[in-house]
């Protein structure tokens, strides 16, 4: 009896790092590498997108003349909506739970109102005033996140809750009036422009990084005696992003240089792909938002997860309206508000997320946030009625999702995929 | 007894592994198990049947940790166990896979083997650890391989396979951890004849590696392919328990059913 008293004997499998050595890993065939995987359903949901966009483009370009595709324009396009692409991430993790934050709108106009009023009213310095903003924001989202993880309110209750509470806050602080900000590093952040030098190093600096990872990363499956993608693929991807970004950084040189908003929405999109990809919360996100109850059965705590992921919302409505605070200079209500929800979910949607959760990366924000500022830019050109924008807008987010809902059905776009698989 | 054997070795040979005495377990006034007995050994595959609502659901849960018994004992290897919760029980060396398969349709095989319990490197010391994609991934093709589970890519993900490749992941998933009680609760079910057979190939390769393995099931025919022994649950109590290789399935049946009484019932 009491031999058998230790809780886990070797009486069944031996650990599995030394199961192997009985033959090679025949599960695996050469298709296997870092999940990149290039399928017809992919391109059936994303092909359209980058057609549409260039249709987009080219109709504006025609519309204004020759307007809407200069340095000078898609400069402005870059500096005034950098800003809800960055909400957009909080709404990526968001939508990966297959949740959804209704107050993102108000709360981003509440960071707008605290930044503005800190920093005008109160006389903050611009450290303090944006600290205080985004922690203050972060809190009302994990406040947020509490009542939908913990006592497990639906979320679109919760954040209608909020979207109510934190306008009723910020026309409160605004007091229908508006709060100029002159403080020069906050104006910077919306109104200023990396120098042409800077552009070009850190654009170097992002392809040295992205081969150095491959390397590494061929180094490491090698060393496991894993198959890895074919060398002439990464060296392609390698020189595509070297291509795509001097584009970028030559046509926004040629104006005024490349705006900080869109710095600062590189460096949040890079940091948060690594957070979701890379690291393991980032994998537990995914899994929560795949099957919450295979992720409680794994083990994983899905009540901090979605509690975390509320945080991170309310953490980039923060940073969110303290951008738009730089961009205006100023505080005010019709600085930012429910139209805003509209477009991040927009922006979210139509570059791959999906509503239903588990699927999409934070990538999509650069995709649809282009897609989103472009139909703003340039129905503004044309000086389009803006009510009409509204509805614009509106049909495409339904468009978007009617993409997604039916690109998910294992029938759907079934005539399509029979086309394409045979051509 | 020889003292200089390994532990197992006793149990293979008399003791079951896993032992269940009359435990007792209620539902406000319902009463699920009635004192139930149930042991499962090494290197056997133990099917539990019975008709549903004959308590075979809640004495899984309880052995699993998912409900904690009101009375009676579970052992372990003769010792004494209390599970307060899944975890607890998977500490101890029992996995479950269920019947909903508790798989992440959006995420990769390698992903999904290691929900939970994720393999780390550091990149920062003390700040970032970043997932080991590539040790997992060596695991994953190793364990699959091992166990002949078949399937193009341990990096395709999981909505991509087929009902019984989807059955084969969850079942790895449960052995990867080294288990000593793997619990299948209805395996085949849903499954078309090829990939129950590819399942129940598994069960048995399960059982060659010493595996305490036990299986619920409604289906005769799995049974008497798989199966060393049987136990029959009826209304939260065990009436009967087989060698298979003694019975026809009109007995097993019969004991389900309950048109005969089997006396014969703890005679393990």
């Amino acid at each position: 009896m009491s031999e058998a008293k230790t809780p886990r004997p070797t009486v069944a499998a031996p650990a599995p790092a030394s199961i192997a050595a009985d033959g090679s890993p025949a599960a695996v065939r050469s298709t296997a590498f870092g999940g990149i995987t290039l399928s017809w359903d992919k391109l059936l949901t994303t092909v359209p997108i980058y057609i549409g966009l260039i249709v987009i483009w080219l109709y504006f370009d025609s519309q204004t003349a020759g307007k809407f595709i200069g340095a000078r324009n898609l400069s402005e396009m870059a500096q005034e909506f950098s800003y809800e692409a960055v909400l957009a991430i909080g709404v990526v993790f968001v939508l990966l739970l297959g949740e959804i934050d209704l107050s993102l709108g108000y709360l981003t106009l509440l960071s707008v109102a605290l930044t503005a009023s800190f920093s005008a009213l109160s006389q903050y310095s611009a450290g303090v005033s944006i600290l205080l903003a985004i922690v203050i924001c972060t809190l009302c989202g994990l406040l947020q996140g509490m009542l939908i993880a913990w006592v497990r309110m639906p979320s679109f209750v919760v954040t209608l809750g909020g979207f109510l509470i934190f306008e009723g806050i910020a026309y409160h602080i605004l007091a229908g009036s508006t709060i100029n900000v002159f403080d020069p590093f906050i104006s910077s952040i919306g109104t200023y422009y990396l120098s042409n030098t800077v552009s070009w190093i850190v654009a170097v600096i992002v392809v040295a990084a992205y081969v150095l990872a491959k390397v590494a990363n061929y180094r490491a499956r090698a060393k496991a005696g894993l198959p890895h993608a074919p060398v002439a693929r990464t060296v392609a991807a390698a020189i595509a992003i070297g291509v795509v970004l001097a584009i970028i950084v030559a046509t926004l040189n040629s104006y005024r240089g490349v705006p900080v908003a869109l710095a600062i929405l590189a460096a949040f999109t890079i940091v948060f792909w690594f957070f979701a990809s890379k690291l393991q919360i980032g994998r537990r996100i995914y899994a929560v938002g795949g099957n919450l109850e295979a992720a409680r059965r794994a083990g994983i705590n899905t009540t901090a997860v979605r509690w975390l992921v509320f945080g991170i919302s309310g953490m980039m409505a923060g940073v969110a309206g303290v951008m738009l605070v730089g961009y205006s200079a100023a505080g005010s209500t019709t600085t930012a508000g429910p139209d805003l929800l509209l477009d991040v979910i927009s922006i979210a949607v139509i570059g791959g997320v999906s509503l239903t959760g588990g699927k999409g990366t934070v990538w999509a924000v650069l995709l649809g946030g282009l897609v989103i500022a472009s139909l703003d830019s340039g129905l503004n050109l044309m000086a389009t009625d803006p009510y009409y924008v509204y509805v614009i807008k509106g049909a495409i987010l339904l468009a978007a999702i009617g993409i997604d809902v039916i690109g998910k059905r294992s029938s759907g776009f079934s005539w399509l995929r029979r086309r394409t698989a045979r051509a | 007894m020889q003292s200089e054997a390994p532990s197992y070795s006793r149990a293979t040979a008399e003791e079951p592994l896993l032992q269940v005495r009359g435990l007792v377990k209620n539902f406000g006034a319902v009463e699920a198990l009635r004192g139930v007995d149930f042991e499962a050994s090494v290197g056997q595959v133990t099917a539990l049947l019975g008709d549903n609502g004959a308590g075979k659901s809640t004495l899984i849960k309880c052995i699993a940790g998912t409900h904690v018994p009101d009375g009676g004992e579970i052992l372990l290897g003769g010792a004494p166990q209390h599970f307060r919760t899944p975890i607890d029980a998977t500490r101890a060396g029992i996995e479950t896979v269920y019947q909903d398969l508790a798989l992440c349709d959006n995420l990769d095989v390698v992903a999904n083997l290691f929900l939970g319990r994720e393999e780390g490197q550091t990149l920062i010391p003390g700040v970032v650890r970043t997932l080991d994609e590539e040790d997992m991934e060596k695991r994953a093709s190793e364990a699959l391989s091992t166990l002949r589970i078949n399937i193009p890519s341990v990096r395709n993900q999981v909505a991509q396979l087929s009902g019984g490749q989807r059955q084969s992941i969850a079942v790895a998933k449960a052995v990867l951890w080294s288990p000593q009680v793997v619990i299948l609760d209805e395996p085949t079910a849903a499954l078309g004849v090829a990939q129950t057979r590819q399942v129940l190939d598994l069960v048995l390769r399960l059982r060659e590696r010493g595996l305490a393995v036990i299986v619920i099931t409604h289906n005769m025919v799995d049974v008497f392919e798989v199966a060393d022994r049987a136990s029959v649950m009826r209304l939260g109590s065990r009436v009967a328990s087989f060698n298979i290789k003694e019975v026809t399935p009109d007995d097993v049946v019969a004991a389900i059913t309950g048109s005969r009484s089997f006396e014969t019932v703890a005679q393990a």
